[in-house]
């Protein structure tokens, strides 16, 4: 076991990274005052993990979409009762998500946190799958697909985001598609969860009122070492140029809603990170709430508050987005690409790219102010081999020349717009 | 109230409470105007929204977000809400504590001059809300009236809500009706605003780590300054149930169809029907979601929820049209199964957990502490510490349960139905 005590100056606390012999990594936040306790066990497969393969394996094999998302529904079911009836007994809140590249599960308590850890070792560690129970969430999770599916904010998104990309799995909803999980059968599952629920593809992260020796002791008695199976996922080849320029469909909403999306090369890990916290420096600077943009969109009526600009990441993609209701996405687009050209020319003033690094500082250190929000941090922190820490050291070492060579690499011709118009009530 | 947090009368009906925890990382100051829900909502709803942009010491809407943006992200925000027979309108500002602050800099105070500016010294033009932002504002709490329709499941529950309570205040919705937002001129902006100042209770809320010295001085000073005629506070009715089951269906060009029921009691037993709304339909091991969830597999979502003040428990879930009849009758059926006693003490015990231990952790967050607070100044039954509540809950017997199912009363069923039935069905 490889143990690691790291330490923020600027926040003045620390966290414990542990290598454990089992494979998985742990993350262990105690925080004084807090009265519950949160932890998350979390593995690096989602979505797009539909073509994988492992040294045991002689191909890559290629999987219903969807299935990552109904792995995490099935695995609360167990031989003689289901998880969340475990976790009710002690009281604790027990929930789970799948993104685009992970799954997690996840607990909330203020008492017997130690019960509620080995019941989450315990049921995310033993699959229990059945033709009948696999065929009885057939139903749950066609129900959740439509209420998405009637989503304006979610439509805009995924409409936005298979114009964008050709290949690219992220284009590909996260639950699938009534169709595709259809296709779902019970050795499909077992081969996933076999594949990406390995320990050494794995981390526990736990922050809030626990005591990390007790913690790490239920570890040790409850991880079932696990070996190194080389897992491999495949990643088509994505052109450079979107897919289309323009998409919209027509649902229930009050105004239209858009998205903006700039097509850029694909990054994982720690570059991603990096070039996260610069991009989003960056289009706060020229976009965000105080910009000379702002306050002109906003005054004519083109934006409402509902207004953002940011970068949707993950492992291997990366894109820059603009989004929000507006009268006129059309012109709404038109406007944000004409500034971003215009600053390229006349530069971001250097007084906004200092605020906007405060205001980073001021946003991440504010997130260190929740159990939940610490103990994802630190998860999603370790999917990128960073830790929790280090986003406050690279944002205190971007530099304005770093936001103007991200401004002026953008490819302000590579985007897509995504439109969602208000469907007419009879 | 007054000794649970230490609630203090600054001016006629302004009251000032602060909760200092050195746990959070940040602070968050709330002026909160309460009053009762009239057709006045629409333009009560408008101000905060004209107050939250500018003020004498900034005078547009880009200076006052640069300022706050430089205080590391500190911000006034507006929130206007619906609390059963009140309208809650409020406005906050939230920062990152003095302590983490790079250079020294009393964020808070900044802050609160900043908030306290906005609230009592808005900028005007000849004596005015600018014409321009009058119309900006009223422009987007029409659209936010219209968004409501985004949501399916929110909008559906909403039409249920206001049928319910046709002809009581509870009937408007936070932002009133688009008739009354367009009608709003200069003239009555200024009045109602005077209004919100002079004659509407105020509750001031402070949370964070600070120990707020001075800032109930700075308040005393601003009311001081201002004429207070408090109005009469009307405390929320509780509403009677219809002789007959008022039943509505509205069908849409949407994919999932949405049942909503309303139900009303006149018992007046706060912790009793909270177990017992829990049992039913408020966790992952109650009746709705293991029943008509999880051994039914008819929907993805099915929950209750309780709103005691006004005397309801609603069911709602996200059905296909074929399944509606059965859902409707399964969440019956489970309602009666409580009322008749069918449940063990084991599943009454978990819920009784599940509920404090939501309870205790709720106070983990700023924001939490927050609502508690602003929960017992709106009802005084809740004016208790969570000890005590843990108690009332812990007390509650299985006959208080049963006699809690059987005072409730089918008011209102609402369907919001799919038209594309054909294809419904699985």
């Amino acid at each position: 076991m490889k143990k690691e005590i790291l330490f923020s100056s600027r926040l003045r606390e620390s966290c414990t990274k542990i290598i454990h012999d089992s494979g998985l990594n742990i993350c262990l936040y105690p925080m004084k005052g807090f009265s519950s306790a949160f932890a998350i066990l979390g593995t690096r497969y989602g979505s797009i993990d539909t073509t994988f393969k492992t040294n045991e394996d002689a191909d890559y094999m290629t999987v219903p979409e969807g299935i990552a998302h109904y792995l995490e529904h099935k695995l609360f079911e167990g031989e003689e009762c289901s998880a969340f009836e475990n976790f009710a007994k002690t009281g604790a809140y027990s929930n789970a998500f799948t993104s685009f590249d992970s799954t997690a599960y996840h607990f909330s308590c203020s008492d017997k946190f130690g019960e509620n850890l080995r019941t989450l070792l315990d049921f995310v560690q033993n699959p229990y799958f059945t033709e009948e129970n696999i065929q009885k969430e057939q139903g749950i999770i066609s129900q959740e697909i439509k209420i998405y599916l009637d989503d304006p904010g979610w439509r805009v998104f995924f409409n936005g985001l298979e114009a964008i990309y050709h290949n690219n799995p992220v284009r590909i909803d996260i639950a699938g598609t009534t169709e595709s999980i259809k296709k779902i059968r019970k050795e499909l599952l077992y081969h996933c969860y076999y594949t990406f629920y390995n320990l050494n593809n794995m981390t526990l992260a736990i922050a809030g009122n626990f005591d990390p020796d007790k913690a790490l002791k239920i570890c040790d008695e409850m991880l079932r070492p696990s070996k190194d199976i080389g897992l491999k996922t495949l990643v088509p080849e994505e052109p450079y140029e979107i897919k289309e320029k323009r998409v919209s469909q027509k649902l229930y909403c009050a105004l239209p809603l858009f998205q903006l999306g700039f097509k850029m090369p694909n990054l994982s890990g720690r570059e991603c990170c990096r070039k996260y916290i610069i991009w989003n420096i960056m289009l706060e600077a020229a976009l965000g709430s105080f910009s000379p943009f702002y306050s002109r969109c906003y005054d004519s009526g083109l934006i409402n508050d509902t207004f953002s600009a940011g970068v949707f990441k993950g492992r291997g993609f990366f894109l820059p987005m603009v989004s929000g209701d507006s009268r006129d996405p059309d012109k709404t687009a038109e406007e944000v690409i004409n500034e971003l050209y215009r600053l390229r020319t006349n530069g971001i003033p250097k007084e906004d790219f200092e605020i906007v690094k405060k205001m980073t500082y001021g946003d991440l250190l504010s997130g260190f102010n929740n159990v939940g929000t610490v103990a994802k941090g630190m998860m999603n922190a370790d999917f990128n081999e960073m830790d929790i820490f280090e986003n406050l050291e690279m944002t205190a070492e971007v530099t304005y020349d770093d936001i103007m060579d991200a401004l002026r690499s953008m490819d302000l011709e590579n985007s897509s717009l995504s439109v969602i118009e208000p469907l007419e009530r009879e | 109230m007054e000794n649970l947090y230490n609630r203090r009368r600054i001016a006629d009906e302004v009251y000032f409470t602060s909760v200092t925890d050195n746990k959070f990382k940040i602070n968050r100051i709330s002026v909160i105007f309460i009053t009762d829900l009239s057709d006045r909502a629409s333009c009560n709803a408008v101000i905060p929204r004209l107050l939250s942009k500018c003020s004498e010491d900034f005078d547009t809407m880009a200076k006052l977000n640069k300022k706050l943006a430089g205080l590391y992200s500190a911000n006034i925000t507006w929130s206007v809400k619906a609390d059963g027979d009140y309208q809650i309108c409020e406005l906050s500002a939230a920062v990152l504590g003095n302590r983490y602050a790079l250079e020294g800099e009393d964020i808070l105070r900044e802050a609160l001059k900043i908030l306290i500016g906005c609230i009592f010294r808005p900028y005007f033009e000849n004596g005015r809300f600018p014409s321009q932002s009058l119309e900006i504002e009223k422009q987007n709490q029409i659209d936010d009236n219209d968004a409501e329709i985004n949501d399916k499941t929110s909008y559906a529950y909403y039409k249920a809500y206001s049928e319910a309570f046709r002809g009581e205040p509870a009937e408007i919705r936070w932002g009133g009706t688009n008739e009354q937002v367009e009608a709003i001129n200069g003239d009555s902006a200024l009045e109602t605003y005077r209004r919100l100042i002079d004659e509407t209770r105020v509750e001031i809320i402070c949370v964070g780590e600070s120990k707020f010295e001075g800032v109930e001085k700075m308040f005393e000073d601003a009311f001081s300054a201002v004429g207070r005629k408090p109005e009469c506070f009307t405390a929320t009715k509780l509403s009677s149930v219809k002789p007959e089951v008022s039943r509505i269906t509205e069908t849409l060009d949407i994919e999932q169809s949405k049942l909503v029921m309303i139900f009303k009691t006149g018992l007046r037993k706060k912790y009793p029907l909270m177990v017992m709304q829990h049992l039913y339909g408020g966790t992952e091991s109650s009746k709705l979601f293991s029943i008509v969830r999880e051994k039914m597999s008819l929907c993805y979502y099915c929950f209750s929820r309780l709103g005691y003040a006004k005397g309801f428990v609603s069911t709602e879930c996200g059905v296909d049209h074929d399944n509606l009849v059965k859902t409707e009758a399964e969440c019956l059926n489970q309602l009666s199964e409580i009322a008749k006693g069918n449940f063990t003490d084991d599943e009454v015990t978990k819920v009784k957990l599940y509920i404090i231990n939501l309870m205790r952790s709720g106070l983990d967050t700023v924001s939490g502490v927050a609502s508690k607070c602003l929960s017992g100044i709106l009802y005084p039954e809740n004016a208790i510490s969570i000890d005590e509540m843990s108690d009332r809950i812990n007390a509650v017997t299985r006959e208080e349960i049963i006699e809690a199912a059987q005072s409730l009363k089918l008011d209102t069923v609402y369907i919001l139905d799919t038209n594309k039935k054909e294809e419904a069905a699985q």
